[in-house]
């Protein structure tokens, strides 16, 4: 450990607090450092917000450092049954546990709370006001004054979005002091320089159509943002530049400017927020991506923008720009040139290829810092020999994504200079593909009915009529008629292919369908460290070329496993430039040479500039903050007396009853993903968590609440499930009531005067309350602006209430499962997304198969059995399908 | 205004007492009339009888709401206690509302604009007989549709990303056999996504599940 690490750990230890680091100075160290403390002896620690990486980690230090496995790390997870979990806590120990689970076991008195030694809270930035990590901080400091609490984090940028976020975050860790490592601290920047550097830069220019390609598209992210501003005046436009664009979080800085009306938002401007995404994407795609890879994308993008007949749909305004079109032209011209393209002349002739179709001849423009690689790789070669007497060193590329680990490794393996082997079976794969996503393609829109001449009565397609009205430069940049020019040639192109290359196809492809997408299926990718590439044969064995991806935890590891001499930064990497400055600061006897790699005036060197500049602009902000920051923390709370006088009109008599105990709730386990759990337990209510089949809150026997947010409920009245979900609540409760919960940033108002039509229309929001109030005129509704407000209005309903009874609520329609079942929402909406099964059969589905892995591998005649004979069909066929084939082709092949 | 006389039975019925009321103006795909007969403010068809209430005038006679409620406790099937938000301090005299229409049985809806407000007296006419298929569950059959729905309900999967796996892989089946490195090659698929995907397919439905006996 170099000094600054131990005095971060003397510190960390010293007093209770958030400890807030640059990446990359070693911060996942300092954590394993300090749960080791704990690791003997008898306390009862726990460790939250871990990822399971970093878990898997943590014990491997933990066992190198000697911790026997008696006390290693404990994980307690969904799985781990209750009764096994009170033991776990008894017995003591180090715990890693899901927020949720321990704020369930927390509320249920599995946990001796009073006993808990301390809780340490990784990744802190992303606690927030009224999650869970507060929740369970809240009861641990009811119960317990005397325990711990040590937040940790290197994402200090994080921590400056917002109203006083440093504030925020400390008063929802309960915590008062805050630890500030940035990398220019006297101490650190003291110990990191002591040691001689040897980096090399190397700034690779771009080539001349990646040039194009990055000037248009950049020109497409002005237009779109400035039609973003054109139709959302109250976005803060400072914030918002092409520049921030770039950098990765700009989409959720628009997001979070719209989010308080987001509910409002028209869906053109929603459209927009997501081309800028898919743009951004583009752009740090051109050069991570091979030529291929990247233009393949690009028509996907395409073919999910292409509007199918019958359907309105509304098409991102980019692909309509003249900077658009020359982006993807260009895009297409690094793979191929067809005939009619002035450069066709220009290329050889491709080698005769059954599945490249004649007119077009392969151009597969490789990416420039390949070739750089390459050169380096040779100068290394020679270097070595020289220096380490022929010995050999170890030599370590570093990458941002595992997809250039194997393009690297398949460039530098093949020593063939002029077109590269696998590019050209990746174009192999990109004509063979292409066949696929058209046919997809047409089917889809095959399969729709015929529009309904109705529906578009009076109605211009919907870009037409945006270009006739705003004077906006989208607007002005196409002109009339080209509306659908782009992806016209898009399908004109494609169906010329497929028509050269369809009877092969057929086939081919007859049952065995193979992946033939644009990716390298036929050979197998690997990564690891044991890599001998074959073009280095002449260099003894022990030197080896390791090819990893940044990973920030693992990257000091990497580096204390490998010990490389050489380390080639393919990609740039800020929190990597730190862990090697460490790593030598740490071993100062190892001679390490760094190679930097950037290209010269593009979007990864303005990002990579933007994220040192974010970092260091965050902690001056932090340190701004923690000077001027006052922060009172609450008194012990004394447990709050409930002198509450119920008088119950609603039992004969009126009787009144006085009591002192908190009022109870009873909510279901799903619900702990919403921040209305925390809110109530800090308003002084007793939350009993449950799985309940109906409802989400059950204030008394008669009262259920089913909670929606606004984006919520207009999704469930799209789906149905709202309109199911009142049924049952009717059914099994005297007072069913819907709580319709606004956010408390965003605006409280269900929709915006311009939205209203002249005329009532049915898929209006409006319309749809309506409806549901006349299909139950049984159901209550609570509208609420915040989730705050929701508490006082349960507390207002409690009055007069009753207590709930878990034991009958939980019972409430389900069927005999007990309430203690925890179920994983995403596996759950995908399979009830799925044809054939329904509101009545999921059930069934999910007691008998375990995920959805199995699902997919049963036989038709145990779906039917299951579910039955038509609905089995449907959801078989929906499995096994091939997105390519129409209907009838599907069961001819029955 | 002759007009608003047109076909009784398929109107407005308006107590003469909210004749000058500022919403009637919003009021232009309906008819309506004025009735001495009905007990409500309005009634929009045989069963729903709707109280009109201002926050404003709730905040200069705080107990008029609660006499309204009460006299009209079992007059209708629906019973809607409309409330016009017309101001910004809102919240005590929400909390206060929203349990009032809940103990007296009504139904409670918010409007921020008087348009708004008119169109939800128009719409409870305009919907009265129309029966909620509109808003139940309904089998969506076309297949891309359906598989983009299915998909896009694990995180930062989007539509496009939906049809680069559909064509690179064939079908769901063997998208979820898809190896790691296979998803990983896919445009437009981080290690985040990838790992997110292939982690969905393995969780179990439910958490906890006691083994079958």
């Amino acid at each position: 450990m170099l000094e600054f690490q131990k005095q971060i750990l003397t510190d960390v230890v010293a007093e209770d607090g958030l400890l807030i680091t640059s990446t990359g100075l070693g911060l996942f160290d300092i954590l394993c450092s300090f749960t080791k403390l704990y690791t003997e002896g008898n306390h009862l620690v726990l460790l939250l917000n871990t990822l399971p990486e970093q878990e898997q980690l943590l014990q491997e230090q933990l066992i190198t450092q000697g911790v026997s496995t008696r006390n290693l790390v404990r994980r307690i997870e969904y799985n781990t049954p209750a009764e096994k979990r009170c033991g776990m806590y008894r017995e003591g120990g180090v715990f890693s546990i899901t927020t949720r689970i321990l704020a369930v076991d927390m509320l249920l008195e599995r946990v001796p709370t009073a006993l808990i030694n301390g809780i340490i809270v990784y990744n802190a930035h992303r606690v927030k006001p009224n999650s869970m990590e507060e929740l369970i901080l809240r009861i641990y400091r009811d119960h317990n004054q005397e325990g711990f609490i040590k937040a940790f984090s290197d994402q200090p940028q994080q921590f400056v979005t917002g109203f006083a976020p440093l504030q925020t975050t400390l008063k929802s860790l309960f915590l008062r002091k805050v630890h500030l490592w940035p990398r220019f601290h006297v101490l650190v920047a003291e110990n990191l320089s002591q040691t001689n550097s040897d980096v090399i830069e190397l700034r690779q220019p771009l080539t001349e159509s990646l040039e194009t390609i990055q000037q248009s598209l950049c020109q497409c992210m002005d237009e779109t943002l400035s039609e973003l501003r054109r139709s959302n005046p109250t976005i803060d436009v400072a914030e918002i530049k092409v520049e921030n664009s770039f950098f990765k979080s700009f989409d959720l800085i628009v997001r979070r400017q719209l989010d308080p009306i987001w509910h409002r938002v028209s869906p053109a401007s929603k459209q927009l927020v997501g081309d800028l995404k898919i743009l951004r994407q583009l752009l740090s795609y051109l050069t991570t991506y091979d030529c291929v890879s990247f233009y393949s994308f690009i028509e996907t993008v395409i073919a999910a923008n292409t509007p199918q007949e019958g359907r309105q749909m509304r098409q991102s305004q980019w692909l309509f720009l003249e900077s658009g079109n020359r982006a993807i032209e260009t895009a297409r011209k690094r793979l191929y040139v067809k005939k009619g393209d002035p450069e066709f002349d220009q290329f050889p002739d491709s080698a005769p290829d059954s599945n490249i179709p004649a007119h077009i001849k392969l151009v597969l423009e490789e990416q420039p810092k390949w070739h750089l690689l390459k050169n380096i790789l040779k100068e290394i070669e020679r270097d070595i020999l020289d220096l380490n007497y022929g010995e050999g060193a170890p030599v370590l590329i570093m990458v941002t994504e595992k997809r250039t680990c194997s393009q690297l490794k398949s460039y530098i393996a093949s020593s063939d200079e002029s077109h590269q082997p696998f590019l050209s079976r990746l174009a192999h794969n990109f004509f063979k593909w292409r066949v696929n996503i058209h046919k997809i393609q047409t089917n889809a829109s095959k399969e729709t009915p015929p529009p309904v001449p109705a529906s578009n009565r009076g109605r211009a397609p919907p870009n037409k009529r945006r270009r006739v009205r705003g004077g906006s430069a989208v607007a002005a940049a196409s002109g009339p008629g080209r509306s659908s020019t782009l992806a016209e040639t898009f399908k004109e192109d494609v169906i010329e292919t497929v028509s050269l290359l369809d009877i092969e196809y057929d086939e081919e492809d007859d049952d065995t369908f193979k992946a033939v997408g644009p990716l390298p299926d036929e050979y197998e990718i690997k990564y690891g460290q044991d890599d001998i590439l074959p073009s280095f044969r002449e260099i003894p064995n022990n030197s080896l070329i390791t090819i990893q991806c940044y990973e920030d935890d693992t990257n000091e590891q990497t580096l204390r496993d490998v010990q490389p001499r050489i380390i080639i930064m393919f990609d740039p990497n800020p929190a990597f430039v730190r862990q090697i400055e460490v790593y030598r600061a740490s071993h100062p006897t190892i001679q390490v040479r760094v190679y930097f790699m950037l290209y010269e005036n593009s979007v990864e060197e303005q990002n990579y500039l933007t994220l040192i500049r974010k970092e260091k602009e965050s902690f001056e902000k932090l340190i701004h903050e923690k000077s001027i920051m006052a922060i009172t923390l609450p008194e012990k709370r004394k447990e709050r007396e409930f002198e509450i006088i119920r008088t119950s009109s609603r039992i004969a008599g009126g009787q009144i009853k006085t009591t002192t105990e908190r009022p109870v709730v009873i909510v279901d386990m799903r619900e702990f993903r919403s921040s209305l759990p925390p809110i109530l337990y800090a308003e002084g209510m007793k939350i009993l968590p449950c799985t309940l089949q109906v409802g989400d809150y059950i204030l008394s026997p008669d009262m259920c609440v089913e909670r929606k947010s606004i984006s919520d409920m207009i999704q469930s009245f799209a789906s149905g499930r709202l309109f199911t979900q009142c049924e049952s609540m009717s059914a099994h409760y005297k007072i069913p009531i819907l709580l319709i919960e606004f956010d408390q940033n965003k605006s409280f108002s269900l929709q915006s005067l311009s939205d209203m039509k002249d005329n009532i229309r049915i898929t209006d929001t409006s319309s749809k309350l309506v409806l549901l109030t006349l299909a139950f005129p049984k159901l209550r509704i609570i509208w609420s602006s915040s989730p705050n407000e929701t508490a006082k209005i349960f507390l207002e309903l409690k009055k007069t209430e009753d207590e709930p009874d878990s034991k009958k609520a939980t019972a409430i329609g389900a069927d005999g499962e007990d309430g203690d079942t925890i179920y994983n929402m995403t596996p759950q909406d995908i399979l009830r997304s799925m044809p054939g099964v329904t509101s009545i059969n999921y059930k069934l589905i999910m007691n008998q198969i375990q995920d959805l892995d199995e699902l997919m591998h049963l036989s038709q005649k145990r779906i039917n059995d299951m579910i039955g004979e038509e609905q089995g069909r449907k959801l078989y066929q929906f499995i096994h399908k091939k997105g390519n084939q129409t209907v009838s082709e599907t069961k001819l092949r029955k | 205004r002759s007009n608003y006389k047109r076909a009784s039975g398929n109107t407005i019925l308006v107590k003469p007492t909210q004749q000058k009321n500022p919403i009637l103006k919003h009021i232009h795909n309906i008819p309506w009339e004025p009735s001495d007969y009905i007990k409500a403010d309005f009634v929009a068809g045989q069963t729903t009888g709707i109280v009109y209430l201002s926050l404003r005038y709730h905040r200069l006679y705080p107990t008029y709401i609660y006499d309204r409620l009460q006299e009209l406790q079992h007059a209708y099937v629906c019973r809607i206690l409309l409330v016009y938000v017309d101001t910004d301090a809102h919240h005590a005299s929400l909390q206060e509302i929203n349990r009032a229409a809940i103990l007296s049985d009504f139904t409670l809806m918010l409007a921020w604009s008087l348009e708004e407000a008119g169109r939800y007296l128009e719409s409870y006419r305009w919907l009265q007989n129309k029966t909620p298929d509109f808003i139940r569950e309904k089998v969506q059959d076309e297949y891309l549709a359906k598989m983009t729905d299915c998909l896009t309900s694990i995180k930062s999967v989007n539509k496009t990303d939906v049809l680069t796996l559909l064509s690179t892989f064939g079908c769901l089946k063997n998208i979820v056999d898809a190896k790691t490195e296979a998803l990983a090659m896919c445009p437009g698929f981080g290690e985040q996504k990838v790992k997110r995907l292939q982690q969905v397919w393995k969780q179990p439905f439910l958490a906890n599940k006691k083994p079958k006996n």
